[in-house]
């Protein structure tokens, strides 16, 4: 028996202990000097690799993940759209359109278009104070995140006021806005004091504010 | 279609698996922060691979696979010799308090051992004895013959025992 050949072996020795079936190598790293000492160090370290606990996920990366797909999720359905167009039939319609216009002349394209181009302006909205309030006992961090902050687990905290009650008053733009409040950077939960609810695309549930 | 997971059911699959995924990237790359972005970019690879899932090859398989490539791109993509520098020295980025770091903490030091070899024999150490996959599992997901795996293994074995085998008995 070479010693070479024995080194492979280590690992189902570490393992199976007395179960090992092969005496004639269990025999020669009991009589060879390196191959014992090289095996007892090998099983220290297969020890200290194997023995070592899991890791929980850290506590931000279920809303980073989610949030990323969520953007793609939007990007695609973009994509998509599009997708089933033709080029070479757009390509072709363009040029038509072209040609129509530049050497035709028929004014009532420039007629037809020109309500289109000015329908674009339009004022800023303006922003209203909302407020939003939850009571929960024994948490220790309440954040508020949605569509009006992008989603950002730390941008808006709030405060606690008397009997576990927590509070924020925030100026918004006017609009419509989906949002949760996140509980000590783990546990979403929809706002109890608003009725409206919708899916949220992944299973779970949004709370809805229109200002 | 050979997949059984919707996208809308998607948000369970992180959370049943977020801390496996993390855990991977962490002893491949050795640093939370970058774990994290690894593990993000896991699942957000798998989201956009759903069609490719096949039940057949179970999803924690499917998701291991999908997290050691992405490891293993981080890797390449960042500067070696920083990451190096930063598990030999002092510490490496471990968030403060309670018991998340207290786990990171002691997989640290096995990290930091292997952080001394190749990320090709890394990756065959991290999955034969950190997540007790087989030699078959880890020629397929490494697109490699079992062969080579157990040259691998080997090598990293003998790698390791050079460097740490007095320190351990």
């Amino acid at each position: 028996m070479k010693c070479r050949h024995v080194q492979s072996f280590f690992d189902r020795m570490c393992r199976e202990g007395d179960r090992f079936d092969r005496p004639d190598i269990v025999a020669h790293v009991k009589q060879c000097g390196r191959c014992g000492r090289d095996y007892e160090k090998w099983c220290g370290i297969a020890r200290k690799l194997e023995g070592v606990p899991a890791l929980d996920a850290p506590p931000a990366l279920y809303g980073r993940v989610m949030r990323a797909i969520e953007a793609q999720h939007a990007g695609a359905g973009a994509w998509l759209r599009w997708k089933p167009l033709p080029y070479c039939a757009v390509f072709a319609a363009l040029m038509l359109i072209a040609a129509t216009y530049l050497f035709i002349g028929m004014p009532w394209i420039a007629y037809r278009q020109s309500p289109v181009i000015s329908s674009t302006s339009g004022a800023a909205p303006a922003e209203v104070m909302a407020h939003f309030e939850i009571y929960l006992a024994g948490a220790r961090r309440v954040a508020l995140v949605g569509d009006f902050n992008g989603w950002d687990l730390d941008k808006h905290l709030l405060t606690k006021s008397d009997a576990d009650t927590w509070k924020i008053d925030l100026p918004i733009k006017k609009g419509c806005y989906q949002y949760l409040f996140l509980i000590d950077g783990t546990q979403w939960k929809t706002d109890p004091c608003r009725a409206l609810q919708v899916p949220d695309g992944f299973g779970g549930i949004n709370t809805v504010i229109e200002l | 279609m050979n997949h059984s997971i919707s996208p809308e059911r998607f948000n369970e699959v992180v959370r049943a698996y977020g801390g496996y995924v993390y855990t991977i990237a962490f002893n491949l790359l050795g640093n939370p922060a970058d774990a994290e972005d690894a593990a993000q970019e896991t699942f957000i690879k798998a989201y956009k691979r759903l069609h490719t899932f096949d039940e057949q090859r179970g999803l924690k398989n499917w998701l291991c696979t999908i997290a050691l490539n992405t490891a293993r791109d981080f890797y390449r993509r960042s500067n070696r010799g920083a990451a190096a520098a930063t598990l030999e020295g002092e510490g490496a980025a471990v968030p403060e308090g309670g018991e998340f770091s207290s786990r990171i903490g002691a997989r640290l030091d096995a990290v930091k051992m292997l952080s001394i070899l190749d990320i090709n024999y890394r990756s065959v150490m991290v999955l034969y004895y950190m997540e007790q996959c087989s030699v078959r599992e880890i020629a397929a997901m490494m697109k490699k013959s079992e062969n080579v795996v157990k040259v691998w293994l080997f090598r990293a074995r003998k790698i390791l025992m050079e460097k740490f085998g007095d320190s351990v008995v």
